[in-house]
């Protein structure tokens, strides 16, 4: 429960070592006796500054089974109210092998499909206690296709749609989702990728994801001048866009 | 009725299924509303924090259950858990009684005070609320209605009710002691002292001549120490002045003022914070006769006060430390001057010993209450501060004045909490009674 403060006493974070939900959760307000989920694969080693300053619980979840991700999260619910969700995992998956049928339906399975089950019954857990907030980490490679990520990116589209849906039925009962999509980021899963214009690191990122958290924005991009350049090259012509499509 | 509801700090906000009990607290017609997520009596809502609000569950409003039967011969009054202390002072007054413990203000229910156990000004004298019940009526989570008297053989669950914030039942109705008056007025005997020190001898000195004793600390600016103590005995018929006497010895107070709901207006700031304290301070003093509700209550004569802290609202931070601990005063005073943070309501008294209720607040020792108005960025870390102060004397907060306190503290102020826990579990184990206080601090 948040106190008088508005600090967050326990906080789940799908995607145990996104570089953006671990700075995420280096800036925002939690309480003197937060608790921290860590949901993801391989973190028995993971270790980070920030575990010195919380108790943090490590669960080892693969998103590609959704059935067993959806009992995991069923259990940290069942252990007490929650308050804040960062879904943070995704698989960015191979420029070259994205249309193999594996590699394709790997990309669209955790990206998509596990995460939409997963923020649904997420959501349905917040509405029932009629209080609680998520950060969905979108992308603007969902914006419109690109040639070397629109596997990705229709991943990415799909939930952000699946969310925004969510933020209409969640009116008025004190649970909301707020829409982070970043462009570029230079983190883990980005390393070694050529950065396209408008590159931020994840302190960027997670600043402003941390403002539009306190003030329960539905969308928000980093860096915000995105949202401008978005919104024009949504409307631009296809055979103006396919030049600077490369 | 799905309700966005607040405490009296105005800070902690939630959203639950609205509900009234009936007037001899029937329950039926809720079996088909209860979720998994419980329900929380709710009185008149004057806690400060989130302790009457059950986010996603059920809140009961109780003060359906408003009667009061005074029995004059005997001094006691069987009153509904929904009853307000301003209802029965109204009532018992004008008969010659008075309850023994009264807070700052009436506009409380009686399930509310027991549920705080609440203490007032006579705390070093006459202890808390629970010292004066002598039974009271629980609708339990099994839907019977328990006899509850503080020895015998269902002492456990009253004082696990008593302070117990609502978690183990509904209290459907008390019978109390009251003491009896010859005049409904106090005399009144004030002083200005210029330091803590000074404070703290007078306001000792005062508990050993005035039934009913508190302080009123200025802590803005340099001034963090300075105040005003105030000792009050009942007033007997023969000292009355004529023309009081010759009007009614037991006369009511009218109470004051209301602001329209709307009136949400940041009034209280730093700036009037410092003029109302120099005002207060230095307004005219000495022994004076005052009508006892008027004494008592000093909040109650602008109902809906707590609007003047505007949107963001306030806190109130109070403690308890061992007597021997009083230079933690001086150290939390330091606090505040440090970062030049104001409070127009900072109030001070000596509790004598404390009930056992296992978690009742009151215990022997100073016990200082500061306003706080929310927004400022540093409230959280200084009341951090003070918490691990208050922790290192021994000391502990007030669940009712709680908005935020660490779970992990509970346990470190309140030894028996697992005593508590364990009656918890077993008078209520399907969790009936939740609260977002409980479960924030994992009472339930």
């Amino acid at each position: 429960m948040l106190n008088c403060f508005g600090e967050f006493q326990r906080i789940v974070i799908l995607g145990g070592k996104s570089d953006i939900a671990l700075s995420i959760l280096d800036k925002i307000a939690t309480a003197p006796d937060a608790e921290i989920f860590l949901c993801g694969r391989k973190l028995k080693d993971f270790s980070h500054p920030l575990f010195n300053q919380f108790p943090v619980h490590k669960i080892e979840i693969d998103f590609a089974q959704v059935e067993l991700a959806k009992l995991e999260i069923d259990k940290i619910f069942s252990s007490g109210d929650i308050d804040l969700v960062i879904i943070a995992f995704a698989i960015l998956g191979s420029e070259e092998l994205k249309l193999e049928p594996e590699e394709f339906k790997k990309v669209l399975s955790v990206n998509f499909l596990s995460q939409a089950i997963l923020l649904n019954q997420i959501n349905s857990k917040l509405l029932n206690q009629m209080h609680g907030q998520i950060l969905q980490i979108s992308s603007v490679a969902g914006m419109r296709p690109r040639r070397r990520n629109f596997v990705y990116g229709v991943s990415k589209f799909g939930v952000d749609f699946i969310a925004q849906g969510l933020q209409k039925e969640n009116l008025g009962k004190n649970v909301y989702i707020t829409i982070l999509r970043p462009g570029f980021v230079h983190t883990k899963m980005t390393s070694g990728l050529k950065a396209a214009p408008f590159a931020i690191d994840s302190e960027t990122v997670s600043r402003i994801a941390v403002k539009a958290l306190l003030k329960k924005k539905r969308i928000v991009y980093a860096p915000k001048i995105l949202s401008i350049i978005m919104f024009l090259l949504k409307l631009m012509p296809e055979p103006l866009f396919k030049r600077i499509d490369k | 009725m799905i309700s966005k509801l607040t405490g009296w700090g105005r800070s902690n906000h939630s959203i639950s299924t609205l509900k009234t009990i009936s007037s001899e607290g029937k329950m039926e017609i809720l079996s088909n509303c209860i979720n998994e997520r419980g329900i929380i009596p709710r009185g008149l809502a004057r806690s400060y924090g989130d302790s009457a609000m059950n986010s996603g569950g059920i809140t009961l409003q109780t003060q359906a259950m408003d009667k009061i039967q005074l029995d004059p011969e005997s001094g006691t009054a069987v009153i509904g858990g929904g009853a307000s202390l301003m209802q029965l002072e109204r009532i018992c007054i004008p008969l010659g009684f008075f309850p023994f413990v009264v807070p700052g203000t009436s506009r409380i229910t009686i399930g509310g005070a027991i549920a705080s156990d609440i203490h007032g000004k006579s705390h070093h004298n006459e202890g808390s609320f629970s010292n004066h019940l002598l039974e009271m009526k629980l609708l339990a989570s099994d839907g019977t209605v328990r006899i509850l008297k503080p020895n015998g053989e269902s002492s456990k669950l009253f004082w696990a009710t008593v302070g117990g914030m609502g978690l183990t039942g509904i209290i459907i109705e008390a019978t109390i002691r009251l003491k009896k008056i010859e005049t409904s007025f106090v005399e009144i005997n004030e002083r200005r002292v210029n330091d803590l020190d000074q404070l703290l001898s007078v306001l000792t000195k005062y508990n050993k001549e005035y039934l009913y004793t508190v302080a009123w600390l200025d802590i803005s600016g340099k001034y963090a120490g300075r105040g005003v103590v105030s000792g009050a005995n009942h007033l007997k018929l023969e000292n009355l002045p004529e023309s009081s006497r010759a009007k009614n010895p037991l006369g009511l107070k009218t109470f004051g003022v209301k602001f329209p709901s709307f009136f949400v207006i940041k009034v209280i700031t730093r700036t009037t914070i410092g003029v109302f304290n120099f005002c207060w301070f230095w307004k005219p003093l000495g022994k004076k006769i005052q009508q006892i509700q008027a004494y008592m209550h000093p909040l109650d004569f602008v109902e809906n006060w707590n609007l003047l802290y505007g949107k963001k609202g306030f806190m109130q931070y109070q403690f308890v430390i061992p007597f021997e601990a009083k230079d933690v005063l001086h150290d939390v005073l330091k606090e505040f001057q440090k970062l030049r943070i104001n409070s127009f309501l900072a109030v001070l008294k000596s509790f004598g010993e404390g009930s056992s209720g296992f978690l009742s607040f009151p215990k022997s020792g100073w016990t200082l209450a500061v306003d706080l108005p929310l927004g400022d960025p540093r409230i959280s870390s200084l009341v951090q501060t003070l918490d691990r102060m208050v922790l290192e004397a021994g000391g502990r907060l007030y669940l009712t004045k709680d908005s935020r306190m660490s779970h992990c503290d509970l346990p470190l102020m309140y030894p028996e909490l697992d005593v508590w826990k364990e009656i918890k579990k077993e008078c209520d184990p399907n969790n009936l009674w939740q609260s977002d206080q409980g479960r924030r601090l994992k009472l339930c």
